[in-house]
């Protein structure tokens, strides 16, 4: 049993580095919500703030730790970056 | 003794559903693409994923858990139309073993296996032990061994292994996403 599980685990991770490699690792949903709610704020003004981005419909079901988490990720990945000299604004990338 | 009988039984479903989509699928395709298609090669055979990851996890025990279902695919083959020898199924389990053990045994030897991920080590050692398996066969099956019926081997095993790789890919995709929505 203990056997089974690992080798499916090990599976599973050569699987997701497969899918890594060929750039079709997937976001969560908060991630994608977050992206969803920046490229709307940034389409009406220009860019996003945090506390827009907070105040968004498509966040408000989201606490604002997995909030912060997700930009922080999104980040990490390239998908958007901080607006220098403005202090929490985002763009897409 | 649990352990055998439940690897045997997860590789020889795997193994089945993999040769009836071969078999069912891809080489009655083939044929319709192009009549010089060789019905005993199919030029994306999945089986031989199911082969390399049985390899990489089981070792030389797949070679036996993976026969009978192996057999079954021989038994249906011939029975539609296709005229394999008595001996492939083993043949064809031995050599790619050999192929494969091969290529683990440089890839270790080189400590390549820290260059590169485990998948492209795979897919390395799946074309390994498609050529042994292609070498193999042909000489099996044609008596001597044409240059087409090696390409033919060595590119329908490889594109089976990266086919089957994408399926479990979506597989623990659909899995993941199914999670996320419960």
């Amino acid at each position: 049993m203990q056997t089974r599980i690992s080798n499916l685990i090990d599976l599973k991770k050569v699987v997701q580095q497969l899918e890594k490699d060929l750039g079709l690792g997937s976001m969560s949903s908060h991630e994608k919500a977050v992206l969803l709610a920046i490229s709307d704020l940034q389409q009406l003004d220009g860019v996003a703030k945090t506390k827009a981005i907070l105040a968004h419909e498509l966040t408000t079901s989201i606490s604002r730790p997995s909030i912060f988490r997700a930009l922080n990720k999104l980040e990490e990945h390239g998908k958007l970056k901080r607006v220098e000299g403005s202090h929490g604004s985002y763009l897409t990338v | 003794m649990k352990n055998h009988v439940d690897h045997f039984v997860i590789v020889s479903i795997a193994f089945i559903v993999a040769s009836s989509l071969t078999l069912g699928f891809v080489i009655p395709a083939q044929s319709l693409l192009s009549q010089y298609a060789i019905p005993e090669i199919g030029l994306i055979f999945l089986p031989h994923g199911i082969r390399v990851i049985a390899f990489h996890y089981l070792g030389w025990k797949a070679v036996l858990h993976m026969l009978p279902a192996s057999y079954l695919f021989w038994a249906l083959s011939n029975t539609s139309g296709s005229e394999l020898d008595v001996l492939s199924p083993i043949v064809s389990m031995v050599a790619c073993y050999i192929g494969f053990l091969g290529a683990t045994v440089v890839v270790q030897k080189e400590d390549i296996g820290n260059k590169i991920s485990t998948w492209k080590y795979f897919v390395l050692a799946g074309a390994t032990s498609s050529f042994v398996n292609g070498l193999a066969l042909s000489w099996l099956q044609f008596a001597d061994t044409p240059l087409s019926a090696l390409v033919g081997y060595v590119v329908g095993d490889t594109l089976g292994l990266a086919v089957c790789l994408v399926v479990l890919m979506y597989a623990f995709r659909l899995l993941r996403l199914s999670n996320e929505l419960n």
